[in-house]
């Protein structure tokens, strides 16, 4: 009996070893992970450099990783074993009230040489453009704006950073904190997603009236805001589930956001090209009718490349804007760049070092640049895409 | 390698497991040489010169030794016998010495000697312990010397303990390199083994080490004391799961392949003394130091002072073995200090306390212990040290001291439970207990537990070995 025991746990062990191992080597690679949104490590190439230095090491173990089988079911049952046993905290996520799915970010003084680097960062492309036209604005990140949803015992300390951000920048660089508009308006309406860490469009359109009203008190030239009833507001999707969800696997069992798209009024005219390729649609469609876990905020252009441009031929007598920024500046580009001629947005995240703004600046006759980050940008992150 | 890596679970074990048990028995230490060898140089390939430049040396070296004392040229032997303790000594001394040295000569004397960063090879420590020992033992005759270098190398690299230990004399394995048979008992036995310490190193250790982590990243300012306690504390219990968890691993492992390796943990946190807490803590460490340094210093049927001088001398290398810089003095000392106070003093005080205080004692002395080992700087240690006991001008509790006791106490939860003898006297519980199927449903937990470190593993972004850097 107890040989065909120990025979029977062998076995399974074993069994386990060998098919895992060999399941994982022999299906087919998955090249991307559309849930955690990034390409996933491929099988590295052998080379007597590799092996020797241990790269090679490196790599297949994070191939092994990334290509597990079945890694998506594993992670799923484990977050949802971790949420059953009472953990709150699944990657960095926790539930709020009202259905949010809030971020467990803390900052620390560590941050303070992030934000020093960004500050020196402005500062030199103050000089490259000139004070006059240079306009730096910081969006409060979806659990900054929402403090009051966290558990008691989380706090969200990024105001703190973000003052100590302003305060750092010259007197003479134009600064837009969205903060007090963003967060009186947000008891009233959600101006975020709840599964997501950014605004959605009632957010975006209230950054984008406070930002162009700004802009208008030096270039009274830029047309006024429209109001919201100028747009035709579509429906999307009313499946998405955002970064926070993916991130935690919905393990909190939340309901999905809606993602609107907001048309301007004569939109059919404007020309979108996205790293140098038109597009028919003034949004992203094609991804809005991706699968559960697509990530169908990039249903607004920008996401695909480091330069978009969005171009409105009947603003030809107006100026161009160059716009410097994060995901946050995906939606806010398809309001504010009805205002403008030629609208450039440089998109941080697909950026790299050897992008030259004075060139840009140059090439494109931009009139002004308006950089727009959130804040977990300027204290977590470095502005490195550019010089 | 990693035994907590997929490479090591799903590719590197299933293969050796098949060449092993494939290969006719005469060969079988050639394929558990060739993989310890692989397993040794994967991602790290320059330091097995290094490895085999000693095997060599130490082959040769005993040879030597036993040709001499065949011949009764005993004098000679020593001789030789001394240049291989120093050849071991250099090697160890170089590539994990050099720097400290260095260092301290350029901090105590303001001199400016420069030297290029001295890498440290990945389990130095632990096999030129391994070759001291087999030096000693065949120097004392108590063992043959290994005519087979086969066999030498063998018991230098196997793969489950030459990393991080445990630390196995010589005279405990040598006749298992030349024979030994694997029951399907033992095998099971070994798979066991090796899931229960896999399961304390990737769900506890990993986890508690993640929080212990990030706390001590915090800047001073942003500190608590009971946020520095808990730092201390998850550490304390990340360091026994991480270290026990791997001995567990390769205890495990050995007996897939028919060796029986000394146990190295013996719940050290249940301990009533730092004296009891160093007999269950890393015990084959301490029984290498006993056989090999303080018993031939005249152990305890000495003077008084000199025992004091002998225990000095075996917890001050205790200290340096673990690391080549002050805290890891500075922790050897205080440790020796501890004992020598206990050995002639505190004993009769404690045992005659109840014995909840005694633990207290205990265990409050370890987790000091263990904020003395983690920091690079005495500075550091220091303002610890400081913040632990109010006197750190930082506040007492804050949000953040919350947000972590909250995030820690599952783990803290099961690695409390964990560090008490709960499992053996379960055990015996259900030993008792008359059912059929009860034997299936003990091994349908290990195989869940199995599944549940994958899981963790798909998981981890965090995932050290504390005792590598050793």
């Amino acid at each position: 009996m107890l040989q065909f025991r120990n025979l029977l746990f062998v076995s399974i062990f074993i069994t386990i070893l060998f098919v895992s191992g060999a399941w994982t080597l022999l299906s087919e690679d998955h090249k991307r992970s559309v849930i955690e949104n990034r390409t996933l490590a491929q099988m590295p190439n052998m080379n007597l450099q590799n092996l020797l230095n241990g790269k090679y090491a490196k790599d297949f173990e994070n191939y092994l990783k990334d290509q597990f089988f079945a890694r998506e079911y594993w992670l799923h049952y484990l977050f949802k074993l971790q949420a059953g046993l009472g953990f709150s905290d699944i990657k960095g996520i926790v539930k709020g009230k009202d259905d949010y799915l809030l971020e467990t970010l803390v900052y620390t003084d560590k941050n303070i040489s992030n934000i020093n680097h960004n500050v020196k960062k402005l500062e030199q492309l103050k000089r490259i453009i000139g004070s006059d036209r240079l306009y730096v604005a910081v969006a409060p990140r979806q659990t900054q704006a929402n403090q009051d949803k966290l558990p008691l015992y989380i706090e969200n300390n990024a105001d703190e950073y973000t003052d100590l951000f302003f305060s750092k920048l010259s007197a003479d660089i134009k600064k837009i904190d969205l903060r007090d508009v963003i967060y009186k308006k947000n008891k009233e309406n959600d101006l975020y997603f709840k599964t997501d860490h950014h605004w959605n469009m009632h957010g975006t359109y209230l950054a984008y009236k406070e930002i162009l009203s700004f802009i208008r008190r030096t270039h009274p030239e830029v047309p006024v805001p429209y109001e919201k009833s100028d747009y035709t507001i579509k429906l999307g999707s009313d499946e998405f589930y955002g970064s926070l969800a993916r991130r935690s696997r919905n393990v909190f069992d939340v309901p999905p956001d809606r993602i609107e798209l907001w048309y301007p009024k004569n939109h059919e005219n404007t020309l979108i090209t996205v790293g140098g390729k038109k597009s028919d649609t003034y949004f992203n469609n094609k991804i809005l009718k991706g699968t559960k876990y697509e990530n169908k905020y990039n249903a607004y252009w920008g996401a695909g490349s480091s330069e978009t441009v969005y171009t409105v031929p009947q603003n030809n007598e107006l100026p161009n804007i160059l716009i410097i920024g994060d995901s946050y500046s995906l939606s806010f580009t398809s309001l504010i760049s009805q205002h403008f001629f030629h609208t450039h947005l440089l998109y941080l995240r697909n950026a790299n070092s050897s992008i030259n703004i004075s060139k840009i600046i140059e090439d494109n006759k931009i009139s002004m640049v308006l950089v727009l980050v959130n804040s977990n940008f300027v204290i977590n992150e470095k502005f490195n895409n550019f010089k | 390698m990693v035994f907590s890596s997929f490479t090591f679970l799903y590719w590197f074990l299933p293969l050796v497991l098949l060449g092993y048990y494939l290969a006719r028995p005469a060969f079988q230490n050639y394929v558990l040489l060739a993989a310890s060898l692989v397993f040794y140089s994967w991602g790290e390939p320059k330091f097995v010169l290094v490895l085999l430049a000693s095997i060599a040396g130490n082959y040769g070296l005993t040879l030597w030794i036993d040709a001499l004392q065949r011949s009764d040229r005993n004098r000679q032997a020593k001789l030789v016998l001394t240049t291989a303790v120093l050849f071991n000594v250099v090697i160890l001394g170089y590539f994990k010495y050099m720097n400290f040295f260095v260092d301290s000569i350029n901090n105590f004397f303001g001199t400016e000697i420069l030297i290029k960063k001295i890498a440290l090879p990945l389990g130095i420590s632990f096999y030129t312990f391994h070759a001291l020992s087999y030096l000693f033992d065949v120097y004392r005759k108590k063992v043959e010397v290994q005519r087979n270098p086969v066999l030498l190398a063998l018991y230098f690299v196997i793969f489950p303990q030459m990393i991080a230990g445990p630390i196995v004399r010589y005279h405990l394995i040598a006749h298992q390199l030349r024979e030994r048979h694997v029951t399907l008992g033992m095998f099971a036995e070994g798979v066991k083994r090796f899931i229960i310490g896999l399961a304390k190193k990737v769900i506890i250790a990993n986890n508690l080490g993640l929080v212990a982590d990030e706390i001590s990243r915090l800047p001073a300012a942003d500190s608590t004391v009971a946020l520095t306690w808990l730092g201390a504390i998850c550490y304390t219990l990340q360091i026994y799961f991480d270290f026990s968890g791997y001995s567990d691993m390769a205890i495990g492992l050995a007996r897939m392949f028919g060796f029986q390796f000394p146990e190295n943990f013996n719940y050290p946190y249940i301990s009533k003394s730092i004296s009891e807490f160093w007999r269950r803590w890393h015990m084959t460490l301490g029984l290498w130091f006993r056989d090999y340094i303080y018993i031939p210093l005249g152990g305890n049927r000495v003077s008084r002072w000199k025992v004091i001088r002998n225990l000095s001398v075996v917890w001050a290398l205790t200290g340096l073995w673990h690391g080549a810089e002050w805290t890891f003095v500075l922790w050897g000392v205080y440790f020796g200090v501890i004992i020598i106070l206990e050995k002639f003093v505190l004993n009769q005080i404690l045992t005659k306390l109840w014995a909840p205080i005694q633990h207290f004692y205990a265990l409050f002395l370890i987790v000091i212990g263990w904020v003395i080992f983690r920091h690079e700087s005495v500075s550091d240690v220091w303002n610890d040290l400081c913040f632990m006991f109010g006197a750190g001008q930082v506040p007492w509790f804050d949000t953040r001291t919350l947000y972590y006791w909250m995030k820690a106490w599952p783990y803290l939860l099961v690695g409390v439970i964990g560090s008490v003898p709960v499992v053996p006297y379960a055990s015996k519980l259900i030993e008792n207990v008359k059912f059929s199927f009860k034997g299936h449903i003990v091994d349908a937990c290990y195989i869940v537990l199995f599944v549940l470190v994958t899981m963790f593993l798909v998981d981890a972004t965090f995932n050290p070995f504390i005792y590598f850097r050793f």
